[in-house]
């Protein structure tokens, strides 16, 4: 305020008083009945919309969800407590929406898409994008072919997930969900350096605070900010604005999506959603269903996920999209995809609870994880036996595919393994190497968080330990061996990283690997 | 859910027997001064919602304030809500019975707010405008609010215009307030 001059305010105050419209409107108006508890009924509004903003006496915003005989369901997008009975509300003529723009980027915004990082008003030009839209119909999509990058070993070359497939992330409390997803999100800085970016929209649905601060520094630190941003609605606000975000975040990837970007999507939690969905429900007087949801919940997930996809990439085709807003129509090009990594947090390892088992059954596969590995020390904890990735395997690059093939057959096999041996000591030497190599197997899919690998690099370690070629180092010592093989790889052989980048795998490359690797196992052997 | 289907269902009952023994507007009298009673009054309605008073001291209640004011068919309406425990929605039942009634008589209820007392020639004109602007006839409620500063507030039933001092400036509280923010 202070660096304001006074004949500025005054010039400002005078240009906006000439703008001024003194001309009294007709307006809709109702009258609050009752409210409390974040909802409100109203009577009155009688050609009022499902889903319709509405403005009450104080300025408070609320959304309209439910249509009776003589009154409203709204619930409200701010405090109860400035709303008293008999106070009016007004229809403001518009469905629930968010303004969306590139000016987003980098900045953390609440459900309504106000700014609540301190860094100013959003800036840029900015378009107006409704919360709840149809998803695009099947003509206007495409199969999923391009990998999305996670950047970690265990994801990209068992459960390989690809641009506008949605991938659930699963599991108890403290077993690396977010981590999981933060790290995917860092990693997708080398494909923004590169020119192509993947915009990265991260949802925290009724997280703490200071959670959401610490994830934002993280993506700070790795340069991730500047392609992300963070819709989030924490513990204390109202039920509605956390069941919204989901929603809002959907509007701002589909604004990325329709303009022909790739974008990914983060949803940090949808079990929290369901909750204070249920909440909105149960005070809506909404009959309940089972666990108390009321009968609508599978249909707000499937109609947020289903909003992920990847669009043809015929400027034509995508151009005749169904829903689209009047305000982007003029930007819409082919080809963009949006894909979804929402977040399911279960008890105990539950995953037949009603929430769990409906978010896999509408996804696209799912990424399991388990706290007895993590406590294990196996970092991602993934459970690679019920894991699964229904549509990435098309998009997976040749050479990943080829490397990484059985990996996951083996390891299961493994894992069978494993346990039949702890029966006994006598094993015979075939059972002893395949217990051998899976072990190394499982060192190398280790991995630290906030350190993405890139795609040749994946291919180059993992061919090492699909080959058997680690057998004579001791299990402790991969991860260093790791590190030297990869700096060797890409101090001398370079163009073999590259050809592997490329999708490339013959016998030239493999003898190189081979050869590299056989000149760091020497370091390592005693 | 079922709140919306309750009031709708006693309104529609009372209205029917008040059409059928030609006592509309009698009718209408009552429930409009219910309506005021419940608006103004919050201990009334405090006291019709309560679960700890019973339903005789309530009936005794209204027996005592509305007998010798009100309709009969008005008194049994009120004793057969007491009698269903569903004196709680007595204010929807009244809203949904004058929305009725309009919808009969094509006579809406409006409600004209100011900011001092107004003539009868400048309430003439007011009616004059509903005449013109919602296309039927209405039947006016003055009331008087400093507050406003000046000009008028006009609702028809759903319908608001909204031209009162008071409102302009907290829109331009409101504008001047965003351009600074921005």
């Amino acid at each position: 305020m202070a660096g304001l001059k006074p004949a500025e305010v005054s010039e400002i105050l005078k240009q906006q008083l000439d703008g001024f419209k003194t001309v009294a409107e007709l307006e809709e108006v109702g009258t609050v009945l009752q409210v409390g508890d974040g909802i409100a009924r109203v009577y009155g509004l009688s050609n009022v919309q499902s889903n319709e903003m509405v403005e009450f006496d104080s300025g408070v915003a609320g959304i309209v969800l439910n249509l009776e005989e003589d009154n409203v369901g709204c619930v409200l997008l701010g405090p109860t407590e400035k709303i008293k009975e008999g106070d009016s509300v007004k229809r403001s003529n518009k469905i629930a929406s968010i303004q969306v723009g590139e000016g987003l980027l980098g900045r953390v915004i609440n459900t309504l898409g106000e700014p609540l990082d301190g860094k100013g008003p959003i800036t840029g030009q900015l378009y107006e994008m409704p919360l709840e839209r149809k998803a695009p119909s099947v003509i206007y999509r495409q199969p999923v072919s391009e990998p999305l990058q996670t950047g970690i070993k265990a994801i990209d070359s068992m459960i390989p997930i690809g641009r506008g497939q949605r991938e659930l992330i699963i599991g108890d409390r403290q077993t690396g969900k977010t981590t999981i997803a933060i790290d995917t999100i860092i990693n997708q800085k080398e494909f923004y350096k590169k020119g192509e970016p993947v915009y990265c929209i991260y949802v925290a649905i009724g997280q703490k605070g200071s959670t959401v601060a610490n994830i934002a520094k993280t993506l700070l630190e790795h340069g991730a900010m500047d392609y992300t941003v963070i819709v989030m609605s924490t513990a204390s606000d109202p039920a509605a604005l956390q069941f919204y975000a989901p929603f809002a975040g959907a509007a701002i990837g589909e604004f990325f999506r329709d303009c022909g970007n790739a974008a990914l999507i983060v949803y940090d939690d949808l079990s929290k959603q369901a909750v204070s969905y249920r909440e909105v429900s149960l005070l809506l007087r909404r009959p309940p269903g089972r666990e108390a949801y009321p009968g609508d919940i599978f249909y707000l997930h499937s109609r947020l996920l289903e909003r992920s996809a990847k669009i043809n990439d015929t400027l034509a085709v995508a151009q005749q999209m169904n829903d689209v807003p009047e305000s982007i129509r003029h930007l819409i090009k082919g080809g963009g995809s949006l894909t979804a990594l929402p977040i399911i947090e279960t008890q105990d390892g539950d995953v037949s609870a009603y929430i769990p088992t409906n978010v896999i059954s509408i996804t696209d596969g799912q990424i399991f994880l388990e706290s007895h590995l993590f406590n294990a020390g196996i970092k991602p904890a993934i459970n690679v036996g019920i894991s699964v990735s229904r549509v990435g395997g098309n998009a997976q690059i040749k050479s990943m595919k080829k490397v990484a093939g059985t990996l996951k057959l083996s390891q299961a096999e493994f894992r069978e393994l494993e346990a039949f041996s702890k029966f006994g000591s006598d094993l015979d030497a075939a059972t002893k190497s395949v217990l051998e190599k899976g072990a190394r197997n499982v060192e190398i899919l280790k991995q630290g968080s906030a350190s993405p690998m890139t795609v040749e690099e994946q291919i180059a370690i993992l061919y090492c330990g699909t080959q058997g070629l680690l057998m004579d180092v001791p299990k402790e010592k991969i991860r260093d061996f790791e590190k030297d093989y990869l700096q060797l790889l890409a101090t001398q052989y370079s163009a073999v990283l590259h050809q592997l980048s490329l999708g490339e795998l013959n016998d030239e490359i493999t003898k190189t690997l081979e050869l590299a690797a056989k000149k760091t196992v020497q370091n390592f052997v005693y | 859910m079922n709140e919306s289907k309750i009031s709708v269902r006693y309104a529609k009952a009372l209205f029917s027997s008040a059409v059928e023994r030609n006592l509309l507007d009698d009718i209408k009298k009552d429930i409009d001064f219910l309506l005021h009673l419940l608006q103004t009054q919050p201990r009334f309605k405090e006291l019709l919602s309560s679960p700890v008073v019973k339903a005789k001291g309530k009936g005794e209640f209204l027996n005592k304030i509305f007998k010798d004011q009100c309709q009969q068919l008005t008194m049994d309406f009120l004793h057969l809500l007491l009698k269903n425990n569903r004196e709680v929605f007595l204010l929807e039942m009244c809203l949904n019975f004058q929305s009725l009634f309009s919808k009969l008589t094509g006579i809406k209820s409006a409600k004209l707010t100011t900011a001092i007392e107004l003539d009868n020639t400048q309430l003439q004109k007011f009616n004059q405008i509903i005449q013109v602007h919602f296309g039927s006839k209405a039947e006016v409620m003055t009331m008087v609010d400093e507050n406003l500063l000046g000009g008028f507030i006009l609702k028809v039933e759903d319908q608001q215009l909204d031209a009162s001092v008071s409102t302009q400036l907290k829109k331009m509280r409101r504008e001047l307030v965003s351009y600074i923010k921005n």
